[in-house]
């Protein structure tokens, strides 16, 4: 069953007497329990695409589904409780809370939903275990990539929604930062959905959406995906 | 190029805009507050003093029952005394129902010193025989004018005098004569005529000047006239009723006008420094920016400096149009009783350049200073996002039974108060500082009521005082007694105006009362809150006077008579006495001491619903008052102060809402990620506010009770320092005022928080979490 779809999705800019078309009549799908990469240039629209997913930006026009909820036609209290317990999200400059710790970072996201992991056993699955009480402060850029990420799963949210994670870490942190949220996917059976210019990350995923000038320019589903160690970039 | 980094300069403000006005709020009422009060005070004392200038007044009255001319010549001939001049002063009392009276003075010639300023019709030529210049208030509250006729009595003759003139005069600008409470123009007067037209009349006042560099104390100069004169009553400028209450008056307002200031400016400085100090942290990437752009740190500092002019400046404008209206406002109210040329307030005062100039300091200070720190930095490291804050545990922690029971948004607050420990100090003396103001202008209002309810309720038992013109023995006196034969008590007084001199040259010039031993009208009440009756040996006095003095219990006063006998006075004991400031003595102790016999000149009356209205055309009787007109006139003298305290309260509690206000948008500017953060993670706005607002009344609450000390501690300075000689006003502050003024304080708090958390709505997530800026 597919558990995503986008219908004719368009989202408009109005700045002052210009209007920006950052996503014309996106239209895919995503299945249920997918690693989706959403490939694109700088300026592409993956990131709407994401913050229209995640219930942070509302569409001009279209509709997106998600478990056969129409998003688009949610209030803002809705979208709250849809991001709430639905969606863990995932940034390229980690966003945690600097006065909280690993542990209470991740305490954060447990104290809005319903059935949360516990932050403990979410600081394990990024495999983070030793320095789950400093500060942010205090760690690596991974470090804080890693609390991020158990932050977003902490909530055990449906959908996990990653917008340039590797964006500000080297290349090896990167890599096991996308390897923890591969497992994530694979081992737990979440959607996961990475956007990403790095091209190189494409063949671990399930399914790769490219998008340009705002539109989907392919959409390809790869039954088999590489192994996330054969890949250099 | 300069150009556009002011034009940065400026949008960077608009994107703050809310802090920005919060603080030129803050430094407008800083500088309107003090250069108000400022104003007023400088613009009365201005034309008090021109006035004085103009009337060329005279350093000392001195009265005998005859000056002669030799007299006259030998006071000008001593080396300090500038010019000399003879007066024939009598009372005459208006023919014709009105019950009302003049003081004439006769001029030995033309005018020199007291020289009274015509506003209508013509002055003496000095051979008119029956014309005068009339007091301006009396004439106006009587509807006289100049060229009218008025008939009154000298001694048993009536005379018919015509108003040549009429006048106002540096000796009478306040005019409250016989103890009055506040002036009663239809009733009291003054007049000037020429000596030649009282023939039958002595000289019996003489009025001088000293020279302008004399060194003399006044009391080797009262030593000194009475060697010469031999028995007389001297008066000195500082005693003279008028320019004393004037003194008085002003003075009082001027601490006022200072302390509280002072404080208010104290508070409103430490909130701009590090409002100001914030902001340009904020601006250090652009600072990075800049630099490496190549603009020299000089050019970039000089450009930041706008920062404070902008804030300067528009808070001086402001400041100076609100210090206006404030003067003007404390000033219609405050003249009300003066006789002076009123030309409106004057356009501005010393202190308003010396507010504007601290307010300048303050700004362009904090801004060049944080600027400058920032630039020691080099571009590259000013380029690169601030390192996150780092966080650390705090003390509390070490507390596990505390740490423990917190609740997860408790654990949050409390940390993150503590890490960001300026803002939270900033906070807390911003909270201290205006409770403490907005109590202190409660507790002045408190003290004041508690003060009138003291003197009223508690010490003065009688209901009627009745003050007579003269002087009468007890036998004389036989009628009144006979009139107020209903009186539950009748006690008669005597009182005479006596000097005291204490350690350097301070002069007192009290009122000595003598009571009946067994007296019921006054209760005394020592410093330990016991009752004291009047002893057999030794005087009681007012904590305030003995202060002044430097007397305490056994101290033996001399206490000189207006006509140079001296009394030994020995302090028995202080006395919690509010309001005046005499000096009791029973009859007995009193016979111990002096041989002047006992005459009565106040009757304290005790018994309600007195029929006394058969006294009052006694022409022997000045005054007769009843105690709630004298609460009611005490009221309308207080009228100023009240009005002033209104004024401090509405500048606090603006004040409070400026910090409060500044507070809030600071905490939320700098915390938007963390609120955007939040809010992607589906925290509710209840939640978020839980989260993130409530901290600001955490520092609310646990800055409150301090607050309400410091308060205690203002009005104890303020009280200490602004102590009326008349009263006796001891800082208090009710609990009414302290809940109401931490009411107020928490509602700001509240209120502020409404607006912030209406703006968690319009945080859009996307943008403010897209990059680190």
């Amino acid at each position: 069953m597919a558990d995503i779809f986008f219908e004719n999705v368009s989202k408009d800019y109005q700045m002052g007497e210009v209007t920006i078309h950052a996503a014309k009549k996106v239209s895919f799908a995503v299945k249920n329990g997918e690693l989706c990469i959403i490939l694109g240039p700088s300026g592409a629209g993956k990131t709407t695409v994401l913050n229209l997913l995640g219930g942070m930006e509302t569409a001009t026009s279209g509709k997106i589904l998600f478990a056969d909820q129409d998003i688009t036609a949610m209030n803002d209290l809705a979208l709250t409780d849809y991001r709430r317990h639905k969606i863990g999200f995932v940034f390229q400059f980690y966003n945690l809370i600097p006065i909280l710790t690993a542990l209470e970072n991740v305490e954060l996201a447990k104290q809005v939903c319903k059935s949360p992991l516990e932050p403990e056993e979410a600081l394990r699955i990024v495999g983070l275990k030793d320095r789950i009480h400093n500060f942010p402060g205090q760690l690596s850029g991974g470090e804080q990539q890693r609390v991020a990420v158990a932050r977003a799963i902490c909530k055990n949210p449906d959908l996990l929604l990653c917008d340039e994670p590797t964006g500000a870490l080297d290349t090896e942190t990167g890599k096991n930062i996308i390897g923890v949220l591969s497992d994530i996917s694979r081992k737990m059976g979440k959607t996961v959905i990475i956007v990403t210019h790095n091209s190189l990350l494409a063949p671990i995923a399930d399914h790769v959406i490219e998008m340009k000038n705002g539109m989907v320019a392919a959409d390809t589903v790869q039954n088999a995906p590489a192994d996330l160690e054969r890949i250099k970039w | 190029m300069v150009n556009m980094l002011q034009k940065k300069i400026l949008r960077d403000i608009k994107e703050s805009r809310w802090s920005f006005v919060a603080i030129v709020c803050i430094c407008t009422l800083g500088i309107a507050l003090f250069s108000g009060i400022n104003l007023y005070v400088s613009t009365i004392e201005n034309s008090v003093e021109a006035s004085y200038q103009n009337a060329n007044l005279s350093d000392y009255w001195v009265y005998k029952a005859d000056v002669s001319e030799l007299d006259l010549d030998r006071i000008q001939a001593l080396p300090d005394v500038k010019t000399a001049q003879r007066r024939k002063l009598l009372e005459v009392g208006l023919s014709g129902g009105m019950n009302a009276r003049l003081r004439l003075h006769g001029v030995d010639g033309q005018s020199q010193i007291n020289i009274p300023e015509l506003l209508e019709g013509q002055t003496l030529d000095g051979t008119e025989t029956d014309a005068l210049l009339l007091d301006s208030r009396f004439s106006k509250a009587n509807g006289l004018k100049s060229g009218d006729i008025i008939r009154f009595s000298i001694g048993e003759q009536q005379e018919d005098w015509l108003v040549k003139g009429i006048i106002r005069s540096a000796e009478y600008i306040y005019y409250a004569p016989d103890g009055l409470t506040i002036p009663d123009y239809q009733k009291y007067g003054f007049a000037y005529t020429n000596a030649l037209a009282l023939p039958k009349a002595p000289y019996n006042e003489l009025i001088l000047s000293l020279v302008e560099n004399s060194e003399r104390s006044h009391g080797e100069i009262t030593a000194e006239f009475r060697e010469t004169l031999g028995s007389i009553n001297i008066i000195g400028r500082q005693h003279q009723p008028s320019s004393r209450y004037i003194t008085d008056d002003l003075e009082g307002n001027k601490q006022i006008g200072t302390l509280f200031p002072i404080a208010f400016f104290l508070i409103a400085a430490l909130v701009t420094w590090v409002t100001v100090g914030r902001m340009m942290e904020n601006q250090r990437q652009h600072l990075g920016t800049l630099r490496s752009l190549g603009f020299s740190k000089r050019e970039i500092m000089s450009r930041y400096s706008l920062y404070g002019i902008l804030i300067t400046l528009p808070s001086m404008i402001l400041g100076w149009l609100i210090s206006r209206y404030l003067a003007k406002f404390l000033y219609r109210l405050g003249t009300i009783y003066f006789t002076i040329e009123k030309n409106g307030v004057d356009t501005f005062s010393t202190h308003f350049l010396w507010a504007a100039l601290w307010v300048a300091l303050v700004t362009c200070g904090a801004a060049l200073l944080s600027c400058k720190r920032s630039l020691t930095i080099t571009p590259a490291a000013l380029m690169r996002p601030k390192p996150p804050a780092q966080g650390h545990r705090i003390l509390l922690e070490r507390i596990p039974l505390f740490w423990r029971n917190l609740s997860f948004g408790g654990k949050i607050v409390t940390r993150n108060l503590f890490r960001n420990k300026a803002r939270m100090l900033m906070g807390l003396m911003g909270i201290i500082g205006s409770t403490a103001l907005i109590l202190c202008g409660f507790g002045m209002r408190d003290s004041m009521d508690a003060m009138l309810d003291r003197a009223f309720d508690q010490t003065m038992r009688y209901d009627v005082e009745m003050k007579l013109k003269t002087p009468m023995t007890p036998e004389e006196a036989a009628y009144i007694y006979e009139v107020l034969g209903d009186a539950q008590a009748i006690d008669a007084t005597m009182a005479f105006s006596v000097y005291l001199y204490g350690e350097d040259g301070n002069v007192q010039n009290p009122y000595l009362v003598v009571m009946d031993d067994e007296q019921s009208g006054l209760r005394f009440v020592g410093t330990d809150g016991k009752e004291v009756t009047l002893p057999d040996n030794g005087v009681l006095l007012t904590p305030r006077m003995a202060k002044a003095l430097d007397m305490g219990i056994g101290s033996v006063m001399m206490a000189e008579r207006l006509d140079g006998i001296v009394i030994p006075l020995e302090v028995t004991d202080i006395i919690d006495f509010p309001v005046g400031n005499k000096i009791y003595i029973s009859r007995t102790a009193f016979s111990k001491v002096a041989s002047l016999p006992f005459t009565i000149s106040v009757f304290l009356i005790r018994g309600r619903d007195l029929d006394v209205s058969a006294l009052h055309d006694d022409p022997h009787i000045a005054l007769i008052e009843t105690k709630p007109e004298m609460e009611s006139n005490i009221m309308i003298v207080l009228e100023l102060l009240q009005s002033i305290q209104m004024v401090l309260i509405l500048f606090a509690a603006l004040l409070a809402f400026a910090v409060m206000m500044v507070l809030g948008s600071m905490n939320y500017h700098e915390r938007i990620r963390e609120l955007a953060t939040l809010k992607v993670l589906g925290f509710h706005q209840k939640e978020m506010k839980r989260l993130v607002l409530r901290e600001n009344i955490w520092i609310t609450v646990f800055g409150l009770p301090f607050g309400v000390v410091l308060g205690f501690g203002l009005i104890v300075m303020m009280q200490a320092q602004t102590a009326n000689p008349d009263m006796e006003i001891s800082p208090f502050i009710s609990a009414a005022s302290i809940v109401l003024g931490c009411a107020l304080i928490l509602t700001f708090t509240v209120f502020v928080n409404y607006i912030m958390g209406r703006k968690f709505k319009s945080i859009d997530m996307v943008s403010s979490l897209k990059s680190v800026e």
